[in-house]
């Protein structure tokens, strides 16, 4: 390619000359200024309060499904409403929180900056990547004032296509549309870690956060066209009458599964990948090591990506798919296990035995592990054919799913947001409120998430809003645990917002860390480095032994 | 640009190669996931597929001809060409594409006269929405083609256009023998 402007990286003597050490942040202050920008770490921004706005919108649908279970009978929501919350709960989110969180935040910002670039590789289309999420966030919206959908986050035929009464040709559309921004981003930063790596900086010395975000995007930009696919056909079958999963119409309902599980397995894998690339460089910092076995971690992300596409039909036991298959699937999962544990007892071997600094972001990194653990042997308990029948659509099923995509996922956010606020913000947050909003974290969200598996083995259906009386003392230690879980989701925004006034000023590197992110002003300036890094260091290695050399102008 | 880089091997291809080919590999797998749908609707289905092999196998030809007559203006746009050679072939190619549109079009009408129309068989309706997608993907390249021989293109654009070009055609390659050729 010749040099045009999509490629600011390119370190040339004109754009020496033009470096201007003054912050990201102090780039501009108009409105127009943050909608035009195409800076990957105002991108970034743009990214971290949308998708804030939709996990608040989320949260509202959690709230309406924990109250209305607080009690035995139907008395807060009628059983169509509760099935909207529940639907609009889901749907917002996985695909507009959980998914576009940690990459399209964290990895927009870092990535550059990890691997000793000035940006993106088309910093243009990662700015229309934000829009395209947008737009689809706005067909969501709509979808919502409109009455919602009732179909459960799944979009299930032959409900969606035949019985359902919500809008779910618009809701689709929302998720269709939110795909395109996925597979931008994904393929972003796949050409980004293939073309701007500085010099020196070889595969095996970026940081695990960026081979997570490899894995992921390889997840993203491969397993979402088949979710568009699938998409499709369904507004090919409600819109135009094309019979493709309905039976009547010489349409097949198990086809939609299998499409749908296609991309949505490895979606969940899109959202536990960046995860654990946040929670080995947190271990690594606190530890202060190099993370164990550095090329199993970084293989691992891989192994795990390249699984994740030969398991979608473990979620299929009970639809009368091929015994077969059934078993082969069954087999695939419990592989998925090992790459995970590797990762586990990687991290595990790196804390063993280090002077652990036990700071609010290495907390946040340790919950990770734990729930991420509970949640990983519970999917085995899923992954076994005969447990599976009986455990199946209970909410031991969601208790599974939560841990995975809350007590992992998003716990490891909130772990990214205090690691790298001060480099985002440059300004420190009270420790001790931080330590307080993770201790609430975890005793919430066990509190909440533990009882539905203990619901969910004795037999209580996910997705009904009323249940035998029996049951009620475990669904209201839920109901509480959501309310301190809601508290410790709320705190940070509380503290995180005052530091950006109040806080103390953060250096370049608070935390000690070892990525060349941290060799930048924080907050960083608009194109990161005055001189590209040249890389004659391994990863992890602590900036005072490592040899810093810049390439000559 | 890649001089700057090259940290280790893989990393000669410029974004915008890297870029356009990771997007194709997105339509492969939206098309490979319709081409699994219309292999599982063959399997359960006994008889020899209804549609026109005539018609199908003129435009195969048709594509095939106009994919040589992409490659040809990929050639004649590079440095050694002189300037407007890679015209004729953009015009001549993105008016093939419009003749495999107007055949279709013609099939589709002699499909709805012989009473082939979206309904109980998953496989006729398969087909229905498969010859329809790709037929998007036709026109938008036949734009991309024809807005190509109204302006002087870098080579890379052409490069890229025609890259995009010879998927589609090679997605139509992979439909005909799955719609019209496997054997009942």
């Amino acid at each position: 390619m010749t040099a045009t402007s999509t490629d600011p990286g390119t370190g040339t003597g004109a754009a020496r000359a033009a470096f201007d050490p003054r912050p990201y942040t102090a780039a501009g202050h108009t409105l127009r200024s943050w909608l035009t920008t195409t800076d990957h770490k105002r991108v970034a921004i743009l990214y971290l309060i949308a998708i804030t706005g939709f996990f608040a919108l989320g949260a509202v649908g959690a709230v309406l499904v924990r109250l209305e279970l607080a009690t035995p009978r139907p008395d807060l929501l009628s059983a169509e409403t509760y099935n909207r919350a529940f639907t609009m709960h889901g749907i917002v989110m996985v695909w507009f929180f959980l998914i576009p969180s940690i990459p399209n935040v964290f990895g927009n910002f870092l990535i550059p900056l990890m691997i000793g670039a000035r940006d993106l590789a088309f910093p243009r289309l990662n700015l229309l990547s934000w829009y395209i999420y947008v737009l689809a966030g706005l067909f969501t919206i709509v979808t919502l004032v409109k009455g919602g959908v009732d179909t459960g986050w799944t979009f299930y035929t032959p409900l969606s296509t035949q019985f359902a009464n919500g809008h779910v040709l618009l809701a689709a559309a929302g998720v269709f549309t939110a795909g395109f921004s996925s597979i931008l981003t994904g393929l972003n930063f796949i050409v980004t870690i293939h073309t701007m790596r500085a010099p020196g900086m070889t595969w095996f010395r970026l940081p695990i956060f960026v081979w997570s975000h490899y894995a992921t995007s390889i997840l993203l930009v491969l397993a979402t066209p088949v979710l568009a696919m699938a998409l499709i056909l369904i507004v090919a079958e409600r819109g135009f009458g094309v019979g493709i999963f309905d039976p009547r119409l010489g349409g097949d309902p198990l086809l939609f599964q299998h499409l749908f599980w296609f991309y949505s397995h490895p979606a969940v894998y899109i959202m536990v990948l960046p995860a654990m690339g946040v929670v080995t460089e947190l271990i690594s910092t606190f530890a202060g090591r190099a993370v164990f076995g550095y090329r199993f971690v970084a293989y691992a992300s891989l192994a795990i990506a390249a699984l994740g596409f030969l398991v979608w039909g473990h979620h299929m036991f009970v639809s009368g798919q091929s015994m077969y298959a059934s078993v082969v699937f069954s087999f695939l999962s419990f592989l998925v296990a090992v790459p995970s544990a590797v990762k586990v007892y990687n991290w595990a071997a790196t804390l063993y035995r280090a002077e652990i600094r036990f700071t609010a972001p290495l907390l946040y990194g340790l919950s990770f592990i734990g729930l991420f653990v509970f949640g990983g042997l519970t999917g085995l308990i899923l992954a076994s054919l005969a447990l599976d029948v009986h455990a199946h659509d209970t909410t031991f099923v969601v208790a599974h799913f939560h841990y995975i995509m809350v007590g992992g996922a998003v716990t490891a956010y909130l772990g990214a947001m205090h690691f790298w606020w001060p480099k985002i913000t440059g300004r420190l947050y009270p420790d001790a409120l931080a330590k307080l909003s993770v201790l609430l974290l975890y005793v919430g969200f066990n509190l909440t998430f533990f009882p539905q598996y203990i619901l969910g083995w004795l037999g209580m259906p996910r997705r009904y809003h009323e249940y035998p009386a029996e049951f009620q003392v475990w669904h209201l230690l839920s109901t509480a645990g959501a309310g301190l879980l809601a508290f410790a989701y709320l705190l940070p925004l509380v503290y995180l917002p005052w530091s950006l006034r109040w806080g103390q000023r953060a250096g370049p590197n608070p935390w000690g860390a070892t990525g060349l992110e941290w060799r930048v002003p924080s907050p960083p300036p608009t194109h990161n480095f005055d001189r590209i890094p040249t890389v004659t260091w391994e990863a992890y290695t602590p900036e005072a032994t490592a040899e810093t050399k810049d390439t000559p102008p | 640009m890649t001089g700057r880089t090259g940290a280790g091997p893989g990393t000669t291809a410029s974004p915008g190669q890297l870029g356009l080919w990771l997007f194709l590999s997105t339509e492969v797998m939206m098309f490979g996931a319709l081409l699994l749908a219309i292999t599982l609707a063959r399997l359960g289905r006994s008889g020899a597929a209804p549609f026109d092999k005539g018609l199908g196998a003129a435009n195969t030809a048709i594509l095939l001809t106009s994919s040589l007559l992409v490659a040809v203006a990929v050639e004649r746009s590079g440095p050694c060409s002189g300037p407007g050679r890679a015209r004729l072939p953009l015009v001549g190619a993105a008016a093939l594409g419009v003749a495999f549109l107007a055949v279709k079009a013609v099939e589709y009408r002699a499909d709805f006269a012989k009473g082939l129309v979206p309904g109980p068989d998953l496989f006729v309706n398969l087909y229905y929405v498969a010859t329809a997608l790709h037929a998007v993907h036709l026109t938008i390249g036949v734009a991309l083609l024809a807005g190509l021989a109204l302006v002087r293109p870098q080579p890379s654009t052409v490069e890229a256009a025609g890259l995009y070009w010879h998927f589609v055609d090679l997605v139509w390659v992979f439909l005909y023998p799955a719609l019209y050729l496997v054997p009942g």
